[in-house]
């Protein structure tokens, strides 16, 4: 991994005027690396949870991808039965899918509860997914949340200019087509389930599956054919991204 | 010359230049109730706010973003907090500018170490002592190798406070048939069915609340009934033996909320016990 001086390689040198003779300043680590490894050391040592209920817990978080989501909508889209089942027992239909929202502990995770509800698009109604008070989202089936998902921009702005928002994210919703925003503030978890794009007729449930992406079941985008990617979009990438699960390299493997 | 790179970057900066004005603030005499309600006003809600678009990025998760995400779920299965004490604490009891001021993940792990002190799990000086360790460990200022090493041994079994599970040879670990936040208070019946119309209270915004101020003293129509649970005012102080409340998802016409709203089939759609609902004409 590259080391970069965080002064950008400046010279400290005595003519700055002050102390400069501790350490110098190389790729620190942070505050809030130091007080997550506090609250998990002492977590541990104290027998609050253990080592293996994080090992477990990033095990299941490593494992979500919005790919189970697509391949839900891709089956409802396909298989009449399965849609009536969809919304009818959201969470059996999305155990059928390869989704238990009752892992990884018995009861789901702590924040994503089991209270799941498939909104339908139809062609004169869309969907799109918020949380104003956080970010509430549904993990289980999409994977983490984008970053901007959870700032506080789009969380203050989609429920009151949802259209000029939408825009922004490239997709202009018809004035004669309803537009209904889902905040979803309490323990209830959404996905939208887009229209089937025209152009798609005869094809296999992974062919449709590819091009329902994250985006299209939070609602700020439309799948159609040849359209399996999110975006485009700035990445700001991590300086340090999870690998092995976010767990430390010399961790046990 | 600038790169172009450069060039963007001043014009951020200039950009975030705002006038501010300033009223000394030091312990006022009186409050007037507008200014209250604002100061009250519980952080993590911001619907409704009026703000400049800005670029929708992604980020790829840190390291330790990720480990804090775990971390305080792992809190969770364990019973020491649930999510909605969780939001409370990250969201609300953290204050404005720590809010705005922090990361997103830093807020949660902020939030987990004040409620492991204040729930005396850990005292405080076990805090400050364990972070002073671990920067004479890993060494501030020290050149390091790309992640932060821990000496905390995986896989290691340690014992439990809680009652709530045990380990098993599954993939996953089994922590039992229900979760630690499972309520166990008196289900309230339900007053109101679908298609009935409702208007949100209004009531004191003090120290939480899942209520948006912007649905507030306004009028909708039951959409669909959820399920029986705590209210978040319970949940949020862990009282699992309160009474436990119907939830309905409401619907609202956008122009019932945001009288300049400019189309008027569109809609919104929010989740509340009832308790907070009160029957509309």
């Amino acid at each position: 991994m590259a080391k970069t001086p965080k002064d950008g390689g400046h010279d400290h040198s005595e003519d700055h005027g002050h102390d400069h003779s501790a350490a110098p300043m190389v790729d620190e680590i942070s505050d809030f690396e130091i007080l997550e490894l506090a609250v998990r050391e002492l977590a541990i040592e104290k027998g609050l949870f253990t080592a293996e209920d994080h090992r477990a817990f990033s095990e299941w978080n490593d494992a979500r991808s919005p790919a189970a989501g697509a391949r839900m909508v891709a089956k409802a889209w396909t298989d009449p039965a399965y849609r009536a089942r969809v919304f009818a027992d959201p969470l059996a239909a999305s155990k059928e899918v390869g989704v238990d929202w009752s892992e990884p502990s018995g009861f789901g995770t702590t924040s994503d509860y089991m209270h799941l509800t498939v909104l339908e698009d139809t062609p004169t109604l869309h969907h799109v997914i918020v949380c104003t008070l956080c970010s509430c989202y549904p993990r289980p089936l999409l994977g983490h949340s984008p970053y901007w998902y959870r700032a506080p921009n789009y969380r203050r702005r989609i429920v009151r200019w949802p259209r000029e928002v939408l825009a922004e994210f490239g997709l202009i919703i018809p004035p004669e087509v309803e537009l209904r925003v889902e905040d979803s503030n309490a323990k209830s978890r959404f996905m939208v389930l887009p229209v089937r794009p025209e152009g798609t007729e005869g094809w296999t449930e992974e062919q449709l599956a590819e091009i329902v992406t994250r985006d299209c079941m939070i609602g700020i985008a439309l799948p159609k054919p040849g359209r399996t990617t999110d975006g485009p979009r700035p990445i700001h990438k991590a300086s340090r991204p999870v690998h092995s699960g976010g767990r430390p390299r010399e961790a046990a493997q | 010359m600038p790169s172009p790179k450069e060039t963007r970057k001043i014009f951020d900066a200039g950009s975030h230049l705002m006038p501010a004005i300033h009223q000394a603030q030091d312990w006022p005499y009186e409050v007037p109730h507008t200014l209250y309600e604002a100061y009250i006003w519980p952080t993590h809600d911001v619907g409704g706010q009026p703000f400049a678009p800005q670029v929708f990025e992604e980020k790829e998760d840190e390291e330790w973003e990720n480990n804090v995400y775990i971390t305080c779920e792992v809190l969770g299965f364990r019973g020491m907090w649930n999510a909605e004490e969780r939001r409370r604490r990250y969201a609300n009891d953290i204050g404005m500018t720590l809010y705005y001021g922090f990361p997103y993940n830093a807020r949660w792990i902020w939030g987990a170490a004040k409620m492991l002190v204040d729930k005396k799990y850990i005292s405080l000086l076990e805090l400050q002592g364990k972070i002073a360790e671990i920067r004479g460990r890993l060494g501030v200022n020290s050149t390091r190798r790309g992640h932060a090493p821990s000496n905390i041994n995986h896989g290691t079994p340690a014992k439990i406070h809680t009652k709530t599970g045990k380990p098993t040879s599954g993939k996953y670990i089994n922590y039992g048939p229900k979760p630690p936040w499972e309520p166990t208070g008196k289900r309230q019946p339900g007053r109101f069915k679908v298609g009935d119309r409702v208007r949100v209270k209004d009531l004191p915004a003090i120290f939480y609340t899942r209520t948006q101020m912007y649905v507030r003293n306004m009028t909708g129509t039951i959409a669909a009934l959820t399920y029986p649970d705590l209210v978040p005012a319970d949940e949020a102080w862990d009282r699992y033996d309160a009474p436990q409340e119907q939830y309905y998802i409401v619907r609202f016409k956008q122009k019932d909320l945001w009288a300049e709203y400019p189309f008027e089939n569109d809609t919104l759609q929010s989740e509340y016990p009832d308790m907070w609902l009160e029957a509309a004409d």
